[in-house]
């Protein structure tokens, strides 16, 4: 179901409605409308999609209750026993049936998801020209809920907190719908209490949502439609003859259009979910105002970049081998590298996994290795920048080195993004080439205008005084001001016509692009 | 206190935002659209006999004076751009209710029964029938015309709260505030329209129309298969069109189904495809009990398509549209005194024979191995014998040098003499002619 469409409208208010009179009137039980709604949302999607989020619901949930069995098991055998041996040597018993039961959940679950987002890619690879299918439709939302839930497991396993005995409130937990086209992925003990916790009507709080989900909407609709009716002509001319000029314009506009479309469509998701009071986690944080690549992962797919942190990062730098070979390497190349180069190799492995998130094609695993490289490399050459900063009097804390750390930062994101838009070794080799020794910026009007309906073009014009908008809010943002409280706190004429410019502009955007989907929706 | 407070700010900005969604309507909804023109005109004519219904194709191919003059009848040409076939039921009804109709000319638009659009709020075609409607009248319309509930799901289904995303002014800035301006300053329906459609002139009884004649030497030249994919007949929409002769047949009126005219090419761009979509509209009109008429496929004798009868790939203009009326007046004529009518007309075989020309030719390039590959297509008759030369034109001198010579080989690679842009023609000639050529087509490549 389309966030912008009569049906989800109606489902939405019907939804709201319902929850907040179960809230007054009952006074409990407010999660099974949300429950009820999930799954209504989800099975708009295609009811066969139940089955594989019930499927991952199920089999997470089962594994949280059996680890916390182990765990009541483990600590009534430990209190029976007499010597420490014996008790560690309990303990470790039981963590082996708990470890098989995380792989178990691991296998199922990582499995489907794999089989159905990579066979086809694979199988491609080993036999080329197969045209093999694994004939299931991407279900909506499947690594996102597949994330979501393996870190609720992870987190049962390690004791983090007490699993859920409920498996419907569990269920809402993994389908909880704002969350379901794109995300964010939310964690368990940050979301849970919200959703099964009682909430009254805050018309202060609908009004912040109503806002996020305007401003949602005009980055989607009004920014990244609109770019991609250029952004696609231009990577289908990929070839010897396109002006490196025009490439760059192209990724100029990727970098545009996905920010746009990914936090544009997370900003819809959290309002929705706010309507409801609760609150999401954020996603994004001004990433194009990052002063380094690291920097940059913290701010953009936020969620996504601390799953990986927690579950992949940590858990690899802390193996006993590597904490071994980070103390060797202290002790004989210096303590630098014995601290910057396990990690830059859990960097490496992190972003390879991202890259493979995004899909099994190539581009995505060398955009994802890029991106472990340089920022491996990047903390690997620290004390060399840091030399080289004193030699030549550069104030690293001043505002000018700023403004060129977030430049160069931009930059590097953007050769990143070439990796990610670009298919094929031999269009990358031809995109590159052609940016650095054929740029031809006196072809690249014609060329666009060429390639790119003349429709288009004028719709860029809307685009454009949007991106200055988002510039604006993205600034004052970026300075700690709270632009959406500014706003709510307005006169309701001026509040009027901020809603309502934002409307105009939605809305017009259609007159040059269909709605399409959003990016990360297959994801 | 506080409450009501809250209520009135809350009322302040829903009316804000309904000021700037009116005004925003205001500039960019187009004033003096074709749809308003025929629908402010049909309100005010009386005791219409003859109606003709459908697409933009009927639009431009029924001239009902032509067809007054032959018959002494009163025509309205009642067809709108992009009509649906639920939308040509919902008109007809109308002027059911109101007039006297004898006649109903459809018009066939493959297009609209390859895939059924859904009808909704938004569309020009309803708003402009409902302005003088009863308020009621409308949930009639809709329920007739949304049937299936999936238009919801869409983002028409919001939009049509903003009417400028259906059909807007042209988006610049003079063309907003020429909108504007004629709003406000009393310019008639028709000068808007003519305004807004350069070339357009509205002649009255909803007919309007271009005197422009198809170019057949474009840079890159359209065909009918580059718009409309191969695809059957969509069952909604026959089922829509059975409507309509069934409302024909309970009212006693005659109903016509007439595929317009197209250019050859466009016929000759579909090929096959365009006989198995002929020919099952044929049977399905006539085991409905109306009578069906292809022009693409009429004999010279009945309607002789010119060249010069078409504005662009697959409308009439004036001439054109002039030109099958009276033809369609002669097939009605003949009718009426019950003379066959079938050896007037070709199965598509024959008729692609029957073409001893090219229509028109272009040419598509590719990059390959460091030089260009150049493919020519030519729109020809099925058993003309096609060859093809390429030239260079020189940026400097306007001058054009001979790459290849002719042969029948419509490809041609060529390393161009330097990276950039370079303009490329392509000459095609019927085997055996003297002429240099007879259809051209040129434009730049990139290298």
């Amino acid at each position: 179901m389309q966030f912008y469409s009569l049906a989800f409208v109606i489902f939405i208010t019907v939804a709201i409605a319902a929850y907040y009179a179960i809230g007054r009137f009952v006074g409990k039980g407010q999660w099974i409308v949300l429950l009820c709604a999930s799954i209504a949302f989800y099975a708009f999607s295609g009811w066969q999609n139940l089955i594989f989020i019930g499927t991952t619901a199920l089999t997470i949930w089962l594994s949280g209750l059996a680890f916390a069995h182990f765990e009541a098991l483990s600590k009534e055998a430990r209190k029976a026993a007499g010597s420490r041996e014996e008790k560690k040597a309990i303990k470790e018993h039981y963590r082996f049936y708990k470890r098989l039961v995380l792989v178990a959940a691991l296998i199922i679950n990582f499995g489907i998801l794999g089989y159905i987002k990579y066979a086809e890619v694979l199988v491609g690879y080993i036999v080329p020209n197969s045209h093999w299918t694994s004939g299931i439709l991407l279900p909506l939302g499947i690594s996102f809920y597949t994330f979501q839930t393996v870190s609720y497991a992870i987190d049962t396993y390690n004791a983090k907190y007490d699993p859920e005995r409920n498996f419907a409130k569990y269920l809402l937990f993994a389908s909880w719908f704002p969350q379901l086209i794109q995300g964010p992925i939310n964690r368990f003990d940050l979301l849970a209490q919200q959703l099964f916790e009682p909430h009254s009507f805050s018309a202060h709080e609908a009004r912040g949502a109503f806002l996020q989900i305007c401003y949602g909407a005009l980055k989607k609709f009004a920014v990244a439609n609109l770019l991609l009716l250029t952004i696609d002509p231009i990577i289908a001319h990929i070839d010897p003859s396109i002006p490196g000029s025009v490439v760059v314009i192209g990724i100029l506009f990727y970098a545009i259009y996905q920010y746009a479309d990914f936090s544009g469509g997370i900003d819809m998701a959290l309002g929705f979910s706010r309507l409801f009071g609760i609150h999401m986690s954020p996603n994004f944080r001004q990433p194009y105002f990052s002063i380094s690549l690291g920097d940059f992962w913290r701010r953009w797919h936020i969620t996504l970049g601390a799953w990986m942190r927690d579950y992949v990062f940590y858990p690899f730098a802390l193996l006993p081998g590597i904490k071994r070979w980070s103390k060797w390497l202290s002790a004989h190349c210096g303590r630098h590298l014995g601290r910057t180069l396990p990690a830059g190799i859990a960097n490496i492995l992190v972003f390879f996994l991202v890259g493979l998130w995004h899909g099994a094609e190539s581009h995505f695993i060398l955009w994802g290795l890029y991106n472990g490289i340089v920022i491996a490399a990047s903390d690997l050459l620290t004390p060399l920048w840091d030399r080289m900063n004193k030699a030549l009097h550069i104030d690293v804390g001043g505002k000018g080195h700023h403004v060129f750390a977030i430049i160069r930062t931009f930059i590097v994101v953007n050769i990143g993004w070439y990796f990610d838009l670009i298919e094929g070794v031999g269009n990358l080799n031809i995109a590159f080439s052609n940016t650095l020794f054929n740029f031809r910026p006196d072809l690249a009007l014609a060329a666009i205008k060429s390639y790119v309906p003349h429709n288009a073009i004028i719709g860029l014009a809307l685009a454009s005084i949007v991106c200055i908008v988002i510039f604006v809010v993205s600034v004052l943002k970026e300075n700690d001001r709270d632009v959406s409280e500014r706003v709510l706190a307005a006169p309701a004429v001026v509040r009027g016509l901020i809603y309502g410019m934002m409307i105009v502009a939605i809305a017009t955007s259609f007159v040059f692009a269909p709605a399409g989907g959003f990016m990360y929706a297959n994801f | 206190m506080r409450t009501s407070r809250k209520m009135l700010s809350l009322l302040i900005v829903i009316v804000t935002i309904a000021v700037c969604v009116a005004a925003a309507s205001f500039v960019l909804k187009p004033y003096g659209s074709k749809s308003q023109i025929i629908w402010n005109d049909f309100r005010q004519q009386e005791n219409i006999d003859t109606l003709c219904i459908g697409s933009s194709l009927a639009a431009r191919s029924f001239d009902p004076a032509a067809i007054d003059e032959e018959f002494g009848t009163h025509s309205f040409n009642l067809s709108t751009p992009n009509q649906q076939p639920a939308e040509s039921y919902l008109g007809l009804k109308e002027a059911i209710e109101h007039h006297e109709l004898k006649s109903v000319v459809y018009g066939i638009d493959f297009g609209t029964f390859q895939h059924h659009s859904n009808l909704y709020p938004g569309r020009v075609f309803l708003n402009e029938k409902w302005k003088d409607d009863p308020f009621f009248e409308r949930f009639g319309d809709l329920e007739y015309a949304l049937g299936d509930s999936n238009w919801m799901f869409k983002e028409k289904s919001i939009n049509w709260l903003f009417p400028w995303t259906e059909q807007h002014a042209r988006p610049s800035f003079s063309g907003l505030m020429d909108n504007v301006r004629m709003k406000l300053d009393g310019t008639s329906l028709e000068t808007a329209a003519e305004a807004n459609e350069k070339g357009w002139d509205y002649v009255g009884q909803g007919y309007g129309n271009y005197s422009q004649v198809v170019d057949y030497n474009k840079s890159k030249p359209t065909v009918f298969a580059d718009r409309y994919e191969s695809r059957p007949l969509d069952k909604r929409s026959l089922a829509d069109l059975a409507d309509i002769i069934e409302l024909c047949n309970e009212n006693d009126i005659d109903f016509i189904a007439i595929v317009p005219p197209m250019p050859e090419f466009s016929l000759i761009s579909l090929q096959n495809h365009y006989n198995e979509n002929s020919s099952a509209l044929k049977a399905f009109v006539e085991e409905h009990g109306g009578t069906y008429y292809d022009f693409n496929l009429a004999k010279p004798e009945l309607f002789k398509s010119e060249e010069g009868f078409y504005a662009d790939f697959q409308h009439c203009n004036f001439t054109g549209a002039k030109a099958t009326t009276e033809a369609l007046g002669r097939l009605i004529k003949m009718q009426e005194a019950g003379e066959s009518t079938d050896n007037l007309f070709y199965s598509l075989s024959e008729r692609l024979a029957d073409i001893d020309h090219i229509s028109i030719v272009r040419f598509k390039d590719k990059k390959e191995n460091g030089s260009l590959e150049l493919m020519a297509e030519a729109f020809a008759g099925s058993n003309v014998e096609v060859e093809y030369r390429f030239l260079l034109k020189d940026g400097k001198t306007d001058e054009y040098s001979i790459l290849r010579d002719y042969s029948t080989d419509p490809i041609f690679e060529f390393t161009p003499p330097s990276k950039g842009q370079h303009m490329v023609k392509v000459e095609a000639r019927v085997v055996g002619s003297d002429s240099a050529y007879d259809r051209y087509a040129e434009h730049t490549v990139y290298f």
